[in-house]
């Protein structure tokens, strides 16, 4: 048999021995397993295998560590409850963190966590933006826009009605407040 | 008549604390059966288990039961192995590959001139399939475990670790394929030769 074909149907007796072939693949493979002795061979040594490892036992504790098992988790369980705040806005929180975050909820793959990184920094930037073309600064100028127009709109209104055309503006902590009239034109 | 699951679980959001210590006598064992697996380490692995039960504890009046009690609590079992390998990801771990499961000679895995008929059975070949198992990449590890050594059904693993049937049947061919090649010089019939 051609090398190619052997290899393929010994990579199929996992799928084989978990029922999870085709039907038409199943009957193919059972054909070959009927005249190919080495595939059957394998078989028998995939099956030895499973075998050994379905017998596998773990190791464990001593007999008086595991039969402490709940006494533990008790104490433990009660330490905490003693640690934790016991108000009711207290257990409200605790109840709506624990529903949140489910133990039993899969873990984030790295790629959700790239993903996510991304969106918050592409929302990061997008707010940051949104906050320089509202908050009143231009020009890399200190003084607040807000400031500016008012300076300016006294300036233009007095020059409007020709009179105090000429009045300096005088700036207390950063921005004019009032105006003082110039003394020694009176 | 033992009690099921779901009935202890309604016990215990009704206030029953005593149903959560049935629950627990009935599934700590292969809990922590699961942890041993995954990390081949005694201390960790009870650890592991005691984290288990105490994080369902906290969660258990939050259990929906869209799935049962034993898949609820692998899935906390999975996080809490997830967090283990975390917390230890400074250890250094080697991944097998193709190209490394291929290779005549596994140096680590094969003994030299030593007849596989006196082993097949023997302790070292059990450390063989355990030190094989932990070699295998996480997802890959996980569904092996659950599946032969827990023997859970393909759909509960899919549950347990919320991914869909194909790609559990896909981890399961890849990681019993990589565990054979690598055991199957004890299981050969022809000694194992020296050196490759």
């Amino acid at each position: 048999m051609h090398r190619f074909w052997k290899r393929r149907f010994e990579r199929q007796i996992p799928l084989y021995d978990e029922g999870l072939l085709s039907d038409s693949q199943r009957r193919r493979f059972e054909r070959e397993l009927a005249k190919n002795e080495p595939l059957a061979d394998a078989l028998r040594r995939y099956g030895r295998l499973m075998g050994t490892v379905k017998r596998l036992q773990p190791v464990y504790p001593p007999r008086a560590k595991w039969e402490q098992f709940l006494p533990t988790l008790h104490r433990r369980i009660e330490e905490t409850d003693m640690e934790q705040p016991s108000g009711w806005y207290a257990q409200l929180i605790r109840r709506l963190y624990n529903r949140l975050h489910s133990p039993a909820a899969p873990r984030p793959r790295w790629i959700e966590k790239a993903a996510f990184g991304l969106a918050g920094a592409a929302l990061g930037a997008a707010a940051a933006f949104y906050i320089g073309q509202i908050l009143p600064v231009q020009n890399g100028s200190d003084a607040p826009l807000s400031q500016e127009r008012q300076i300016e709109q006294p300036a233009e209104q007095t020059a409007a009605g020709g009179a105090a055309f000429e009045e300096p503006i005088v700036e207390d902590y950063g921005g004019p407040h009032h105006l003082i009239a110039d003394p020694s034109r009176e | 008549m033992k009690p099921p699951d779901h009935y202890l679980v309604q016990q215990f959001k009704n206030g029953d604390k005593s149903a959560f210590d049935v629950l627990t006598e009935r599934h700590y064992k292969r809990i922590y059966d699961y942890a041993y697996y995954q990390t081949r380490n005694v201390d960790d692995s009870y650890d592991i288990a005691q984290e288990v039960f105490f994080r369902a504890f906290k969660s258990l009046h939050n259990f929906k039961g869209n799935s049962t009690f034993y898949t609820w609590i692998y899935q906390i079992a999975r996080n809490a192995c997830v967090d283990y390998y975390r917390r230890r990801s400074s250890r250094p771990t080697v991944e097998l590959t193709e190209e490394m499961i291929n290779q005549e000679n596994i140096s680590t895995m094969r003994q030299p001139e030593r007849r596989p008929d006196s082993i097949v059975l023997g302790k070292e070949l059990e450390e063989q399939i355990r030190a094989a198992v932990s070699q295998l990449p996480e997802k890959q590890r996980q569904v092996f475990i659950l599946r032969h050594f827990e023997g859970l059904s393909l759909q509960e693993i899919a549950t347990v670790m919320d991914r869909s049937l194909g790609t559990i049947k896909a981890h399961l061919h890849h990681s019993t394929r990589k565990v054979w090649k690598l055991l199957e010089p004890y299981l050969s019939d022809k000694p194992v030769r020296k050196g490759g």
